[in-house]
This record gives structure tokens, C-alpha cells and sequence, in this order.
């Protein structure tokens, strides 16, 4: 009877705890919810939907189904379903958890100070109110404190580490102090039970509490409190919770394990480690303010005026170091300051390097968002020192003080945590929504197409619409609210879909594109490769532009229709079936079978394509018009080692015009300016000489790194005349290139002359010997990773810059005359356009385009295809290998076919397309004049033009403006035209319109100025932009001319012969002509037993097939001949089919037997060559250890094909040369969970029965 | 090494410069205070040499002088303080950041030498 007693002060703590258990019940209204963010909470709405789509099987369901490991939340899943039974509501179940979260963690950080306090003190009857207040208030900064209430609106999965940590703490520490295994049992009961908070996603928040909460525990038992430690009850725990976690763990270790998986490569992988991890710190942590981390305050959002109430509590801790020196106090103000080093990572600058080189060590990259990371175990550590300083404070007051404290305390607290208690700080308005609710109500009608969609009867992806970016999907609530986050189909439905750009990956640029293009054939051959049956479309506009006009549709609808009715006519184009609508606005539409590729297909043909199929697989698959399910590969080793295999070659030529070059960006790091630290006029700038030279001389040859070094000398000399003030002109030069000539560097010895560096003329014409010496090096014989063209033309744009530059400083230098000017300028103008003119670069023929095939180059007849868009109206003539090749009748609608070639004994096949006349885009269009006077156009014959402007008025005019037609984006274009401007400078200016729905542009894209001084021609070519609609060319004064005002001469220009001319591109193919081999294809009968696991039937293969399954390619799908002969003979293989039959036998009691035998036919293909079994998700049933000791077959030819998929090429001896049998296709790492959640599950029931024997053993001894 | 050690302790310029210390203890006190103070408010560039200088410079005043950890936590007490000011006045700014560092530091300090007492 004496341990029922409860004191009031405990009363009054339970009172508080199940009053702070109902506030979240007072967030939500009947039927609302509280979902989406970026990590789905719909676990809460049907958490067995949920397990089943997203945790219990080893594949996603997001986009192509790639490796999955998801099993740690099972157990977690199975508890909120057994709730949900029982109070059958998601509001109530959502209120129960936050409750839990928010009442237990407040209870056991009060129980936690409360103990050790009370092990440092039994006095008097007025301490024990101190030490009740105290961790009442530890427990009360630990749920109500400005951190985390915020927390609430940003939840993931590991959020119930709120109350974990205080629980497993406190548990620990009676464990530590009693050495009682009970604590043990309890807490790996509870660790089972939330076991994501113990998994790979709860990594970062486990290993920046646990490991220092388990050391202040050591701590605080074996110095403070002299005891000893249980090291051998510690092991058997640790093993009892790798043992019970092992379900997850065990697939998860084995993962990381594996070269080349994810995992692998974020945990021990530079990119994982530095990319990942390190980039992402160091981007993040200069913005993390320690002070905000001091006072308890949220990082990255906007300061609210009440955070300066909060400076309080460091006033409070601080204080109570002046009367507290207790080892306990001591401890937990150290481990309060090792988490706010970690949580604010910018204690000094040693601190930061240090946490740095951590992220060098592996797994390390977890603490990427380290603020984020840390703050549970902060915010623990943080209250346990508000506790314990507040009680050493309260001991010092008068009952009145204390009442005071504790009582603006709690104000505080409740005051600033008002919008939270309330609900409000949950029910944010949606980002950037038109201030939509977030507190949804599912929408009965949406809930029946979920059914709806569950039931569909073929196992084909589902394209979702409105398209967004990021996987999200939005919906309305039956009340004035939305759901946006994670797809429910994908998470509820247990369908695979795309529902964002982001999700098609690799093939999401070239479907963005078709669909802007309303290319409808080629947006349906991609969706057949995807293996795309139906599509979802929500046509509601409220969940589109009325509501959300920008996030989450901000990319994919500057291609996508910008409208649900734009939505409507892209879905009629596409030739889709409807087959379902529920309440007029939730559609479902599936595909003919004619443009379907079933999930798990016989190749009807095999085909080598010598590109990146992603990138337009389209291409390819135009030349299959009649049946998409082809199998491409792109790699060239897989052609060379496996060549018996391929039916079909399909090569493309490559354009090999110069052109390219002239676009091509080079991928090194481009040098920082270099400083100017040496005066012209130094004694010591002879040494700054001779160290340029030794610098360069280290180069022992021509390479990339010699190339920047040379610019980077050369721009030197641009930045000591631009960054030195007044340095002197010499006046009496004509040209810096004769200087240049005729100019010497003054040896070291002869010191009289070093002050010849101090001009302006010697400093170019230095610059001007540089350049043209890197000339001259780029033409010879180099180890450059590029071209010279691709080299000129960057060092060309440095040229631009370099004179740019000086001009500006010429401009500024206020000690010379306008005489000055003009002499300087003249004479920089001719330097660069002596620089350019030896630079030589020309531009090759745009009428003929070269084009070669290399290797693999066979032997055979080749059918040849030129893409009819690309060279409509040309009038091209197509010569190969030097013969011109006549063209003939095509029954491609898309390619135009010419004469046949026959390929024998050769590398490579050159050909070129030769355009006789390519045409002007500016032919048609006629010269605009400019608006402002004065200045005069005379316009003459042949199309010629002249410009007059005066010098005393150079006021930017609109000069001349010539339209082009047919401008195109990210096509390169010629300019060229004949110019006489009478030694004046004048510039070309390239204007460019475009952009997406989202975001226009209109910006001078290209810029040059010339000057000559007699008829002269001028070609250069550009690259059009991005999304660029329309152009325009400008033909002004040169931008940074000077205005003299008492100069009336003329400046003048005059241009004739102005062409701007694309640079063509034609797609050509060459399809080898293969005679069929006519041997038939087997008949299959594939079914989904669960997503990690298909059975195929096969009947009639006489002869090598290619299987394929239309899921995103892994090492981890095996392919299966369960027979006598492909028993593994290793002791793995022994022992796996051993376990494999205990498990059977173990499991033969709790099966399905009857659905191992479902033989139905759902749909059937390509003529019933290819019948679909009614799809199922069994866990378990009579076959699932099948394969458990069996060897795979074909895993030699296990390749990736179509861009994403598997594929096995089947051999009559890889199945015993049989013609009819089953084969099963598994995702391995499924087979090990089955394993190791035996292990889980024996384990657990350990742990219970070992907790029972232990609870009997106290009642025992209390008896 | 042993002589060379004993020589410097038996040195009378030892002798002298620690007199002088001790004759200026609340002088120095103020300086290195001086310095904080400077460095938070006046001083824009962060800097380890100043932060871990004037940290040892403590270090070695403790050392000297026998100092009690009641006297760093004053000196805490202090610096959150003028932080609390800074931060109710600027929010965050470089003077805050600096101090909290400094606060950071100083309390590493008078709690290790707490433990020790």
C-alpha cells in the first residue's frame, strides 16, 4: 500500500502530463488531418496501405521501382494500424500520437532532473518543491521552449524522438543505477516498436543522442555516483537490440556493404562523403548563428519580437554556476556545451575546421543539416541544465521569489507558445498557395478512386497529371483544404507512378520537350518504353493555377499545359481510353495495348542503338512502328561481347563539323583574377618578371593548366593598368604591335632600365607578346584536352573582356586630355585587332556538314535515313564514302531513305550532307530605322545600309535593326556581313526574346565591336539560348565610345551583304539489313506474386529469347529456374536452402495456400503471345523459399536495357533445354528480410519473456 | 635540462617579471577584458590567434594568480550580459556571434576549473 501513495506533487505532475496528452486533440476538427510536407505522414491516414506500399516489400513504388529498403517502420506501421482499430478515426489516431510524443517527453524530462536531483539531495520538505518545480520546469522548456514548437510543423518519420530520448534516458539511467534489467527489457521493447528512430533514416538523430547520452550515464555512475558499471549487462543488451532491430538492420548493413549501392556511396564514397556531405556543411554553417543556438532559438527563420524574452534562461544558467559547482551540475553544463558546439558548428574557426575534416570520416555525412540534426540531443541536454540551474537558483529565494520565477516562466512559455497549444502553428497555410489550409479532409470521391486504382487489373505504371516537379501530389480536402505532399498512389495505392518531372529522370527531359512540341508519337513511344498502362488526371482547378500557381508546378508546366482545359486536349491527343471518372474530376484513362509494353515481355526484337536511349529513345523506336517491345542496349561492350544476340544495329552518324567546337565549355576551374601586389615603378618588379617566367618554364608541356597559366600572366598586365593608378604614357608609339617587335626586356643586370615596364604602351605590347606566344603554342602540337578552336574561342572571350576592361580604366584615369584618350584608344584597338587577326579564326563551310560512323562499323548492307524535319526544303545532296546517294521511296513517315550501302573492310564510313544554299533568316526582312536623330540612314542597292552619327552626340540610339525569321533556341547560327566604318568603332549587337510560361527574358545576348578602315567582312557565329523565341540584330556605336562635343565629324558605317544563316544538323541512321531469322518467339505467362517477386510461365522456347522486365535496372533482381540442377553446391547455398525449408515449416501454419496456385489471366498481348496473371502482394505463401540455395541463371546476360530496365538473354541450356517451364524473377534483398525478421520476431519474444520473468522476480522478492 | 629549468626558476628576472605581474593583476584582468571587448565590438575579422591568445593569457592569469572559478563565471556573467544587449538590440550580428563565442570559451574554462576545485 505504501508505494500507491502518490504525493500531491506528483498528482499535480500527472494532472499537467495528461492535460499537455489532450492539447493535440485540440489542433484538428473531426475528419481533418494533419499530412503531407516533405515527408509523407500518411501512415497516419491508412497505415497498412501504407506498410504495404511503402515498407514491407524491397522495391519502390515511386517512378521505375528502384531498390527500396524500407522495413524498419513495420513494427511502427503495425502499432498505429492496431490503434486505428481500435478508435477508428486518423484525426483521433494523429491527436493520440502527438499527444504521446508531447506529454511523454515533458513526464520523462521531468522524471529524469527530478532523479538527479533527488540523488544529490534529501533535505528539507521546501527542497522538494524546489526539486518538483525544477524539473517541471526542465520538462516544460523541454515541450513548450520557441525550438520545439516548431518542430511540429516540419515532422518526419524519426519525429518521435520527443519523447524517445527523455524515455530511454530516463530508463538507461534507472538501469545504470539499479543495474535492474527490467529498464533493459523495457526500453527494447519500446526501441522495437519505433524502430525508424533506430534505422539507417534515424542514423543521424540516434548517433547525436545515444552514444553521449550513454556516456553521461557512465559518467555519472562510475565518477560521480562510485559504481561500478554493468559492462557485461551492457553487451547483452546491445546484442538484444542489433538482434531485434536485425529485420531492418541486417538488409541495410548488407546494402551498405555493397560496392556500388547507394548506401555504399554515401557512407564511404568521396561523392557521399565530401559532395554530399562536406559541400552541403560548408554551404550551410556560415549562416548558423551561435547565439540563436545559446538562447534556444530556431535557425533560418525570420527573428519574432518575443525571442528576447529568451535571453533569460543563459542569464539563469550562468547564475547558478556562482552557487552550484556539484559534479552532476558540472556534467550536464558540458555535455550542454559539446551539443552546442556540434548544433551551431561555428565555435571558432578551429572548431569549424575540425568539424570539417569529421565529415572525412565514413557515415560521417549524416550531420549534413547538423542544426537540424543535433537539436533533439541540444534541446535534451539543454533542459537538463535549465532544471538543475533553476533548481540551485530556487534554493536562494524566498517562497514569494521563487513563486515569481516559476510563475513568469510559465507566462513565458505559455504566452509564446499560445499559436502552438492552439493548433495554429500546425495549420500553416500551404507554400506558396493562395493561402490554402493544410488541415485536410480526405475527399470521399478520391478515396473511392484510390480503391478504384488498387483494383485496376494490369500491373502497368500510372502517369499522374497535373504533372509537377518534386513527387508531390495535390489534392482537395472535402473542406476548404489541400493535401500536398508525396503521391497517394504511390503511397497508399501500391501502384508505381510518375507524378513529376523529377520522377522520369533520365527520359524527363526529352517527354518535357515532346510534350512542348505536341509531338504526340514521340511522347507515346516514350510512355510505352516506361511501361506506362494508364493515366490519372485531376482535373479539379483548384488543385492546379487557381490555387497553386507556383510550387509544386513551377517547371513542369513551362512544358506541360498551363490549364486543366490545355490538360483535357493534351490527354485527348495522346489516344487514351477513359475507363473511369468519379465526381466529374477524377479521371482514369488507359493506353491501346498497340502502345503498351507489358511489365515482363518477350523482346519481339533485340537492338544495338550507338546512343544514349534516354536521351531520345524516341529515335529507335520510330523505326518499330508496328510493336514497341523491343529491347535497345546503348553499350558498346555489350554489342562487341555479345553479338550473337542482337537482331537489329541502328547507328547514328556523327556530325563532326568544327562548329561544335567553337560551343564546347571547358570543364576546369577557371583561375581568380590575379592580384596586383608591385608597382610598375618598383625596383623589385624586374623579379616578379623573372618569377612569370620560371613559373611558365615549369610546364614541360603544352596542356590545359599551361593555357590558364599563360591567360592568366597575359591578364596581369590588363590588371596592373587597370588597378595602378596613373601610370605613364610614352606618346610617341604608333602601333603596340611594332612595339611589340621591336621592344626588349631588359636583362636583370641592367637595372637603368627597369623602369621601362612603367608605361602603359610597354605593359601591352608585354600583354600582346604573351597572347600571341599562347597563339602560336594552342597552333603547334599540345597535350590540350580540346581543340584549337575550342581554345581560341576561350581565349578570344578573355580577349573581349581584357580590352573591355581597359577601356573602362582609360575612361577613368583623370589625368589625361581627350587627346590621350583618342591615342590610347587607337592604339588598343589595333592591338586587339592585330591579336585577332593573327588568333585566325574562321569559320568552317556551313553548306557541306561532315558526318562519320566509327566503330562498330560491320560488315553488311545498311538501309540509310535522313529525319525529314531536319532538312525539309533543303534540297540536300548525301555523299558517302565519297559517292553521292540517290534517294528513294520510304515507308518511314518520319525518315527519308536513300540508296542503300554496302559496308566491307572498314573503321569508319565518312560522309557529308552538302546543303547548296542554306538559307537567310534575315533575307526577308528589311533594315529598321532609328528613332532618335540625329544621326542619318542612307539606304543603297544590294540590301546596303549606312549609319552617320555624330561625335558630339553619342546618346544610345537605337542605331540599325535588322529582325530574323526563324529564329530557333540552342541552334548556332552564323553572322556574317561586309563593313566599312572609316577607322571608327562600331558594334553588332545580338538581341534575344524568349523564356518559359514562368519566366521571360529579353537580353542582349551577344556583343562585338569593329572598326576598319576599308571594305572588310566579318563572321562569327552564335549559339542561341535556352527557350529563345525570337531575335533581332543591332548595329550601334561602339558602346564605350567617348562623346567629344567639340568634335562635328562623323561617324560612319556602312554594311552590305548581311546573312545570318543556321548551322544544319540532320539526324542520319543506318539500320543494318538483317534478313529475320524467323524462329518464334516462346509464349509467356508472367504474374506478380508481390513487387520483389514475378512468376513466368514459358511455353514453346526452342530458342534463345531475350526476357524483359520493365523496372529500373539492378545486379539484385536474379532470375530463377528452380530445379534440382541449380541447387547451390557452396556451404551459403547449403545453408540458405536449409533455413529456406525451417522456414517453410515455420511458416506453413499462418500461409496462403490457395493464392500460390492462382492460375487467372488478367490481360493478354501481341496476340495472346503474352498473357498477364491477376497481380497479387503475398508476403508469404507455399513458394516462398523456392528459390532460397538455388543458383540464378543467365546472370552473365542480366543487362540493362531501354535506358532503365532488366533484361535476361536466355539460353535453351541456361533451363535444361527445356521448352516449357517457369522461371521466377526476385529482388534478393527481400529474401534476406525474411530471414532476418525471423530473427527480429524470435528475438522479441525473448525480450517478453525475459521482461515477465524479471516483473515476477520483484513481486516475488516483494512478497 | 634539468639546470636550465632551475636556472630559470632561481632567476631573478623571473623573480622580477613576476612581481610586476602581481603589482598589475587588475590591470592585466582589464586589458585581457579590454581585449574582448574590442575584439566583439570594434573587430570585424574572426580570428583564432585572438580568441585562443587571450584564452591562454587566462589560462596562465589562473594559473598565476590562483584564481577561483567564481571569478571566470563572473566574467561570464558579464559577457552574457552585454551578448543579452547585443542581441536585444541587433539580433545576431557579428558582435553577438563573437560574444557568444567568447561566453562559449570562458564557461569551457570556469567549468574545468570548477571540476577541479
Amino acid at each position: 500500500m505504501e508505494r500507491m501513495k502518490l504525493s500531491k506533487y506528483t498528482v499535480a505532475v500527472l494532472l499537467l502530463t495528461i492535460g499537455i496528452f489532450f492539447i493535440p486533440f485540440f489542433w484538428l476538427k473531426p475528419g481533418e488531418m494533419d499530412l503531407g510536407g516533405d515527408n509523407s505522414r500518411l501512415y497516419f491516414y491508412d497505415p497498412i496501405a501504407y506498410l504495404v506500399s511503402q515498407s514491407l516489400y524491397s522495391v519502390s513504388h515511386s517512378a521505375y521501382g528502384a531498390e527500396n529498403l524500407s522495413y524498419y517502420p513495420i513494427p511502427f506501421f503495425l502499432l498505429l494500424a492496431w490503434v486505428k482499430s481500435l478508435v477508428h478515426s486518423p484525426t483521433i489516431l494523429i491527436s493520440i500520437f502527438h499527444g504521446l510524443n508531447l506529454s511523454i517527453g515533458f513526464f520523462f524530462c521531468y522524471l529524469v532532473v527530478k532523479e538527479l536531483l533527488r540523488r544529490e539531495d534529501t533535505a528539507s520538505p521546501q527542497h522538494h518543491f524546489v526539486i518538483q518545480a525544477s524539473s517541471v520546469m526542465a520538462g516544460l522548456y523541454y515541450s513548450f521552449s520557441p525550438n520545439p514548437i516548431r518542430w511540429w510543423g516540419f515532422q518526419l518519420l524519426p519525429m518521435n524522438l520527443v519523447f524517445l530520448n527523455p524515455l530511454l534516458f530516463f530508463l538507461l539511467l534507472r538501469f545504470f543505477l539499479t543495474e535492474n534489467m527490467r529498464y533493459i527489457f523495457i526500453s527494447l521493447l519500446i526501441t522495437f516498436f519505433f524502430s525508424p528512430n533506430f534505422s539507417f533514416i534515424g542514423a543521424p538523430t540516434f548517433f547525436s543522442f545515444f552514444p553521449l547520452a550513454v556516456l553521461f550515464l557512465i559518467i555519472y555512475t562510475g565518477v560521480i555516483k562510485k559504481k561500478s558499471i554493468p559492462v557485461v549487462k551492457i553487451a547483452i543488451a546491445l546484442l538484444l537490440f542489433i538482434l531485434l532491430q536485425s529485420f531492418h538492420l541486417l538488409p541495410q548493413i548488407v546494402s551498405i556493404l555493397t560496392p556500388g549501392s547507394f548506401a555504399h556511396e554515401f557512407v564511404f564514397g568521396a561523392e557521399g562523403k565530401l559532395q554530399w556531405g562536406l559541400k552541403y556543411f560548408v554551404a550551410t554553417a556560415p549562416s548558423i548563428k551561435v547565439s540563436y543556438a545559446l538562447f534556444g532559438l530556431m535557425q533560418y527563420v525570420e527573428p519574432e519580437p518575443y525571442w528576447k524574452l529568451f535571453v533569460v534562461f543563459p542569464i539563469l544558467l550562468i547564475l547558478a554556476f556562482l552557487w552550484n559547482k556539484s559534479k552532476v551540475f558540472l556534467l550536464s553544463a558540458v555535455f550542454f556545451l559539446v551539443t552546442l558546439f556540434f548544433v551551431s558548428a561555428n565555435i571558432t574557426q578551429t572548431g569549424l575546421k575540425l568539424y570539417m575534416a569529421a565529415f572525412r570520416l565514413p557515415g560521417f555525412s549524416m550531420f549534413r543539416v547538423f542544426f537540424g540534426q543535433w537539436q533533439g540531443a541540444y534541446l535534451f541536454f539543454y533542459s537538463l541544465f535549465v532544471g538543475l540551474s533553476l533548481s540551485t537558483l530556487l534554493r536562494r529565494l524566498n517562497i514569494f521569489r521563487q513563486i515569481l520565477l516559476l510563475g513568469s516562466c510559465i507566462l513565458l512559455f505559455v504566452a509564446t507558445a499560445w499559436p502552438f497549444i492552439t493548433g495554429q502553428l500546425t495549420d500553416s497555410k500551404l507554400w506558396q498557395s493562395k493561402d490554402i489550409r493544410s488541415h485536410v479532409e480526405m475527399d470521399p470521391a478520391y478515396e473511392e478512386m484510390l480503391r478504384y486504382i488498387r483494383s485496376l487489373p494490369v500491373d502497368g505504371k500510372i502517369l499522374s497529371l497535373p504533372l509537377n516537379d518534386h513527387g508531390y501530389q495535390v489534392l482537395k480536402g472535402k473542406n476548404d483544404a489541400a493535401y500536398v505532399g508525396p503521391s497517394t498512389i504511390t503511397y497508399l495505392a501500391a501502384r508505381n507512378e510518375f507524378t513529376s518531372n523529377a520522377e522520369l529522370g533520365v527520359f524527363g527531359p526529352s517527354l518535357l520537350m515532346a510534350v512542348r512540341a505536341g509531338n504526340y508519337p514521340m511522347v507515346r513511344n516514350i510512355l510505352s518504353v516506361l511501361n506506362i498502362k494508364y493515366i490519372f488526371y485531376n482535373d479539379d482547378p483548384y488543385i492546379y493555377l487557381n490555387n497553386f500557381p507556383a510550387f509544386p508546378y513551377i517547371e513542369a508546366r513551362n512544358f506541360f499545359p498551363d490549364s486543366q482545359e490545355g490538360y483535357r486536349e493534351f490527354i485527348k491527343n495522346l489516344g487514351v481510353k477513359e475507363i473511369q471518372t468519379i465526381a466529374g474530376k477524377y479521371h482514369m484513362y488507359a493506353f491501346e495495348d498497340a502502345s503498351y509494353t507489358p511489365h515482363v515481355y518477350v523482346a519481339d526484337r533485340v537492338s544495338y542503338w550507338n546512343d544514349v536511349i534516354a536521351a531520345n529513345v524516341h529515335t529507335p523506336l520510330s523505326f518499330y512502328p508496328e510493336d514497341k517491345r523491343v529491347a535497345l542496349h546503348e553499350d558498346m561492350k555489350v554489342f562487341a561481347n555479345y553479338r550473337a544476340m542482337f537482331d537489329d544495329v541502328l547507328l547514328k552518324a556523327q556530325n563532326t563539323n568544327a562548329i561544335f567546337d567553337f560551343f564546347k565549355k571547358k570543364k576546369e576551374d577557371k583561375f581568380v583574377s590575379p592580384t596586383i601586389s608591385r608597382k610598375l615603378s618598383s625596383f623589385i618588379y624586374p623579379l616578379v618578371v623573372v618569377k612569370e617566367k620560371r613559373d611558365l618554364a615549369r610546364f614541360a608541356t603544352i596542356n590545359d593548366a599551361y593555357i590558364y597559366r599563360s591567360i592568366y600572366f597575359a591578364e596581369k598586365r590588363i590588371n596592373e593598368l587597370v588597378r595602378l593608378e596613373h601610370i605613364p604614357l610614352l606618346k610617341n608609339i604608333s602601333s603596340i604591335s611594332e612595339l611589340s617587335r621591336t621592344w626588349q626586356e631588359p636583362n636583370v643586370w641592367d637595372w637603368r632600365r627597369f623602369n621601362e615596364y612603367n608605361s602603359w604602351e610597354i605593359t601591352l605590347a608585354r600583354y600582346q607578346k604573351a597572347i600571341e606566344k599562347l597563339i602560336n603554342d594552342l597552333e603547334s602540337t599540345n597535350q590540350s584536352g580540346y581543340s584549337a578552336i575550342t581554345s581560341k574561342v576561350e581565349l578570344k572571350s578573355y580577349l573581349k573582356d581584357h580590352k573591355k576592361l581597359l577601356r573602362n580604366s582609360m575612361r577613368e584615369e583623370t589625368l589625361w586630355s581627350i587627346e590621350d584618350r583618342k591615342y590610347i584608344s587607337s592604339l588598343i584597338e589595333r592591338m586587339f585587332t592585330d591579336i585577332l587577326v593573327r588568333l585566325n579564326l574562321r569559320l568552317p563551310d556551313i553548306n557541306t556538314i561532315p558526318y562519320s560512323l566509327e566503330y562498330p562499323m560491320e560488315d553488311g548492307l545498311y538501309e540509310v535515313y535522313i529525319h525529314r524535319k531536319d532538312i525539309e526544303n533543303l534540297g540536300i545532296i548525301l555523299r558517302i564514302d565519297g559517292k553521292e546517294v540517290e534517294q528513294k521511296k520510304s515507308d518511314q513517315s518520319e525518315w527519308m531513305r536513300f540508296d542503300d550501302i554496302l559496308v566491307q573492310d572498314k573503321q569508319s564510313l565518312p560522309m557529308q550532307v552538302h546543303i547548296p544554299s542554306v538559307p537567310n533568316s534575315v533575307g526577308t526582312t528589311r533594315w529598321k530605322k532609328p528613332e532618335l536623330i540625329p544621326s542619318s540612314v542612307e539606304e543603297g542597292p544590294n540590301d546596303s545600309i549606312t549609319l552617320a552619327i555624330a561625335y558630339n552626340f553619342l546618346a544610345d540610339t537605337s542605331g540599325l535593326v535588322r529582325n530574323i525569321t526563324d529564329w530557333e533556341e540552342e541552334s548556332i547560327y552564323t553572322i556574317s556581313f561586309d563593313y566599312l566604318t572609316h577607322d571608327k568603332d562600331f558594334s553588332l549587337i545580338l538581341h534575344e526574346r524568349g523564356g518559359t510560361r514562368t519566366s521571360q527574358y529579353f537580353n542582349p545576348v551577344y556583343e562585338d565591336t569593329f572598326r576598319s578602315s576599308e571594305w572588310k567582312r566579318y563572321a562569327n557565329v552564335v549559339l542561341s539560348s535556352k527557350d529563345a523565341k525570337s531575335a533581332f540584330l543591332q548595329f550601334v556605336r561602339a558602346k564605350d565610345d567617348f562623346e567629344d562635343l567639340n568634335d562635328t565629324n562623323l561617324k560612319e558605317i556602312t554594311i552590305k551583304n548581311l546573312a545570318v544563316q543556321k548551322i544544319y544538323n540532320p539526324r542520319i541512321v543506318f539500320k543494318k539489313v538483317v534478313t529475320p531469322d524467323g524462329a518464334p518467339k516462346p509464349f509467356i505467362t508472367f504474374t506478380m506474386i508481390n513487387p520483389t517477386k514475378y512468376r513466368v510461365d514459358v511455353r514453346g522456347a526452342r530458342d534463345p529469347y531475350t526476357l524483359v522486365l520493365s523496372q529500373a535496372f539492378s545486379q539484385k533482381w536474379k532470375l530463377f529456374f528452380p530445379s534440382m540442377n541449380n541447387k547451390a553446391q557452396t556451404y551459403k547455398g547449403i545453408f540458405t536452402r536449409f533455413m529456406g525449408y525451417i522456414l517453410h515449416l515455420l511458416t506453413m501454419p499462418i500461409i496462403n495456400m490457395s493464392s500460390a496456385d492462382d492460375l487467372r489471366v488478367s490481360a493478354t498481348y501481341a496476340n495472346g503471345s503474352i498473357q498477364e496473371g491477376v497481380y497479387k502482394s503475398t508476403l508469404l505463401d507455399a513458394n516462398t523459399f523456392e528459390t532460397w540455395g538455388q543458383d540464378p541463371i543467365a546472370e552473365s546476360t542480366h543487362l540493362p536495357v531501354n535506358g532503365y530496365a532488366n533484361s535476361w538473354h536466355i539460353r535453351p541450356g541456361d533451363v535444361g533445354n527445356q521448352m516449357d517451364y517457369t522461371l521466377i524473377i526476385e529482388m534478393t534483398p527481400q529474401k534476406l528480410f525474411y530471414g532476418s525478421v525471423f530473427l527480429s520476431l524470435g528475438t522479441l519474444c525473448i525480450v517478453i519473456i525475459m521482461l515477465f520473468a524479471s516483473c515476477i522476480k520483484v513481486r516475488e522478492s516483494d512478497i | 635540462m634539468k639546470k636550465f629549468i632551475t636556472l630559470i626558476r632561481e632567476s631573478v628576472l623571473l623573480d622580477w617579471i613576476l612581481s610586476i605581474i602581481n603589482q598589475n593583476k587588475g590591470v592585466i584582468f582589464v586589458v585581457l577584458l579590454g581585449i574582448i571587448f574590442i575584439d566583439a565590438f570594434f573587430i570585424k575579422i574572426v580570428s583564432d590567434v585572438m580568441s585562443f591568445g587571450v584564452l591562454l593569457l587566462y589560462g596562465l592569469y589562473v594559473k598565476i594568480f590562483h584564481t577561483q572559478s567564481r571569478v571566470t563565471f563572473y566574467i561570464c556573467l558579464g559577457l552574457i550580459s552585454v551578448l543579452a544587449l547585443s542581441f536585444i538590440f541587433s539580433y545576431a550580428s557579428i558582435s553577438t556571434e563573437k560574444l557568444s563565442v567568447w561566453l562559449f570559451l570562458f564557461l569551457l574554462v570556469g567549468i574545468t576549473q570548477a571540476w577541479k576545485e
